[in-house]
């Protein structure tokens, strides 16, 4: 019934720019669902991340809760974290944006934290001498003064989230992680895989490269010293 | 089965695929990736940081590390024949995964010691050796510490992420559960996996701790800074301020959530969505579907997912609209899930006589199949062709009695053990003796790589596959009439049964035959084509498209 004697290793080149070409509407679309993924999970991150550092700004006596919790669910394994939300939210974008937004948080949060920790206690000491209130003190100093740091924890929140969008594969919406399961599953169609990671790399390492320039440009004073 | 009853069954602890097997595979794997990676890292972080040079290279390779999805390169590994899929490819992916933390970890903790420090060491008369070892790494020993036990953490919960390429460990539970939808098992895999990381992460804590306190006076100058002791919290809070910011914050989360829920809602309204199983012969159906569909001036979507256990139910909830079933085994499938696991089979290999009995339990499912097409793809079991000339094999009957005194691996979709055509049919109708079953893929090329590896015996595949004869395979004769019919028959959901759908898909499913599946299957498998452009090409040269 089969003919084909061609063995399953010839002519399936690691890179292959004819299939970059042939390819390039499905590169598109994944490259958009990525980048849709790992945007929405960390603004979502972000958007409860921020009131959680500030909670423990305010008080204390939460923040080793909040960094000691954030730790401990960091360790859950992506794969179980997505497999454990697809019976509530379905083989949806949303199980894998709600997933990643939560390592998102955990990091963002110590980031944030860590970031105000750093604000030297002499520079704090100096905006309440010259009566800033509490708001003021956080907005025009504090914020200002751990911005790098807060950056930092943004840009490895990003960047890990990229790599990590990969395993929604397992719910058919990993961007370019679908594409690197169903090289896989289509007989190891090496350049599907090959262009599909190099892709993803590139999406992290564009999205890293903003977030510096976003930084030179909310932080002038960093760049002359 | 709930979760506590799935711990409290003994038969869950016992045997290749008990919890302390799994258990012990996991941390094996993990062990010999770290292994590995310290190998390489250390040493080299270590003399990058004493000689002060490539700082650029060290957290370079750190932050490009952390971009390379693991995914992808445990796919690349396993594709590559000499490391191929299973537990050798997740050592190695996991220990390229492993390097760069550590290797920027200790290049950091070197580089930052104190270099005052450094100086009255030299000053002292110390060698560049001396320095390194009585002063440097003593100083460097809590970030090195640090590092290690981040990447430690990081490789236990990911080795999880393995069992996707045919590896063991505890992530076999959430893959093998999510391809029978088994949502206890699911949960089961999620939990142990969780709580080894957990583990792992609190315990090495706990040890680093300790080490620390013991080893230097340093102790208390821990990479990460204090945070508990915020600045700033000293002037009182306005607590009515805060909560106001939390409650703006709670409702902007609830937009943001329900708007990520919303687009991930996928096919706008009136479209219909098509479903293909994650093999390429199903995603050429699905393309030939979208395409006649289209012709006929109906708007589709083709959508490339999982299993039929992930399948099914959207079909009935109408999340997806037209798949590309398999009669026989989808007949049986619904069988199962309306009369329960036990129901005796009513598929078999008469045509009509499956039809009706598989339209009977679809109907009252709101799923509607149409028109079976004279093109076929049963499910075979195919050994290498060494193996059947060693052993006289020809018939699945001799390998029955052949696994009488011999051991035999069977590999076969993850979701095997529970259909009556793979592991239970073999062992029932056949009298087979199966030592071990390892969980791979449905008829891919997981199964027959590790075929030709000669990490299983015996593999289950489909009979118009084009990599079967490729990789010099030999399907065994059903001599027991095991395999019921499998022809290609399109299932429909409720809004998806038109009176138009159904005519032009039995339009196509009239012409099409089991030798054009064939010769499309090796287009897209083994010659590498587009399926989209190989489906379309079908139609244009059958004239079932652009002749209205």
């Amino acid at each position: 019934m089969i003919q084909t004697v061609v063995p399953m290793a010839a002519d399936n080149p690691w890179f292959s720019w004819s299939y970059v070409q042939d390819n390039t509407d499905e590169l598109i679309a994944a490259g958009r669902e990525h980048l849709g993924i790992t945007v929405a999970a960390v603004t979502l991150g972000l958007a409860v991340a921020v009131p959680l550092a500030l909670l423990a700004r305010a008080h204390p006596r939460f923040s080793g809760p909040i960094v000691a919790t954030s730790g401990l669910l960091y360790t859950i394994p992506s794969l179980a974290l997505i497999s454990v939300l697809w019976p509530v939210l379905g083989l949806s974008q949303a199980t894998v944006a709600v997933a990643l937004a939560i390592y998102a948080l955990l990091m963002l949060v110590r980031a944030i934290l860590v970031g105000l920790a750093g604000v030297r206690d002499d520079e704090v000491d100096a905006a309440i001498g010259v009566g800033l209130s509490d708001r003021q003190l956080l907005w025009k100093v504090q914020v200002p003064l751990a911005t790098p740091a807060m950056m930092g924890g943004l840009r490895i929140a990003v960047v890990s989230t990229v790599g990590m969008v990969t395993v929604g594969a397992l719910v058919g919406h990993g961007g370019y992680g679908t594409m690197i399961l169903a090289g896989l599953n289509e007989n190891f169609y090496h350049a599907k895989i090959a262009t599909a990671t190099l892709c993803t790399v590139a999406l992290a390492l564009i999205l890293d490269g903003l977030l510096v320039l976003a930084e030179r440009a909310i932080t002038p004073w960093t760049r002359d010293r | 089965m709930s979760v506590w009853e799935w711990f409290t069954d003994p038969a869950n602890w016992t045997g290749s695929n008990g919890v302390p097997a799994r258990l012990i595979q996991h941390l094996a794997i993990s062990a010999a990736a770290m292994g590995l990676a310290l190998l390489v890292s250390l040493p080299l972080g270590v003399m990058l940081g004493h000689l002060r040079r490539a700082g650029f290279l060290a957290t370079t390779l750190g932050s490009l590390g952390r971009a390379v999805p693991t995914l992808a390169i445990l796919v690349i590994l396993a594709s590559i024949p000499a490391i191929g899929v299973g537990n050798m490819a997740a050592v190695l992916a996991l220990a390229v995964f492993a390097i760069p933390p550590v290797l920027t970890g200790s290049y950091v903790a070197v580089r930052d010691v104190d270099p005052v420090v450094r100086d009255a060491a030299r000053g002292m008369g110390l060698t560049g050796g001396q320095l390194l070892r009585r002063v440097e790494l003593p100083l460097a020993t809590p970030g090195i510490a640090a590092s290690v036990r981040t990447a430690i953490v990081q490789v236990v919960a990911t080795v999880a992420l393995a069992a996707l390429v045919g590896s063991g460990g505890l992530g076999r539970y959430v893959v093998d559960g999510f391809a029978r939808q088994d949502v206890t098992l699911v949960a089961v895999g999620a939990i142990l996996c969780a709580v080894v990381a957990m583990s792992a992460d609190l315990g090495l804590g706990a040890l680093v701790d300790r080490t620390n306190r013991r080893g230097t006076p340093e102790a208390g100058h821990e990479p990460t800074p204090e945070i508990s002791r915020v600045p700033g919290s000293r002037s009182r809070p306005t607590g009515r301020s805060s909560l106001a910011w939390l409650g703006a914050y709670a409702a902007a989360i609830m937009v943001l959530a329900g708007s990520a829920a919303v687009a991930g809602g996928s096919a706008p309204p009136g479209q219909l969505t098509i479903a293909a199983f994650n093999f390429g012969e199903s995603t050429v159906m699905a393309n030939l579907y979208a395409g006649v569909l289209r012709d006929a001036g109906i708007d589709v979507g083709v959508s490339s997912l999982s299993t039929r256990e992930v399948i099914s139910p959207a079909l009935e909830s109408g999340a997806v609209d037209v798949v590309p079933e398999y009669l026989g085994t989808y007949t049986e499938f619904l069988n199962k899930q309306v009369n329960g696991p036990d129901a005796a089979a009513v598929a078999s290999s008469d045509l009509a006589a499956t039809l009706s009995a598989g339209r009977g339990l679809a109907v009252p499912l709101g799923i509607t199949l149409a028109e079976p097409s004279p093109a076929a793809d049963q499910n075979a079991f195919a050994v290498t062709a060494d193996f059947a000339r060693e052993h006289g094999l020809t018939t699945v009957s001799q390998l029955a009695a052949l696994s009488q005194d011999k051991d035999i691996v069977l590999g076969g979709p993850p979701e095997c053990p529970t259909r009556p055509f793979c592991l239970p049919g073999l062992e029932n109708v056949y009298g087979a003796r199966i030592a071990e079953f390892v969980p791979l893929d449905a008829g891919g090329p997981l199964t027959k790589q590790a075929l030709a590896q000669g990490a299983i015996d015996v593999g289950l595949v489909f009979s118009s596959d084009g990599g079967v004869e490729a990789l010099d395979l030999q399907v065994l004769a059903d001599d027991k009439a095991l395999q019921t019919v499998d022809n290609l028959t399109p299932a429909l959901s409720q809004r998806a049964a038109t009176p138009d759908v159904i005519a032009v898909l039995n339009r196509l499913s009239g012409e099409l035959t089991t030798e054009d599946l064939v010769a499309m299957n090796r287009a897209v498998d083994i010659d590498r084509e587009d399926p989209v452009e190989v489906a379309n090409n079908y139609l244009t040269t059958h004239s079932l498209v652009g002749t209205g």
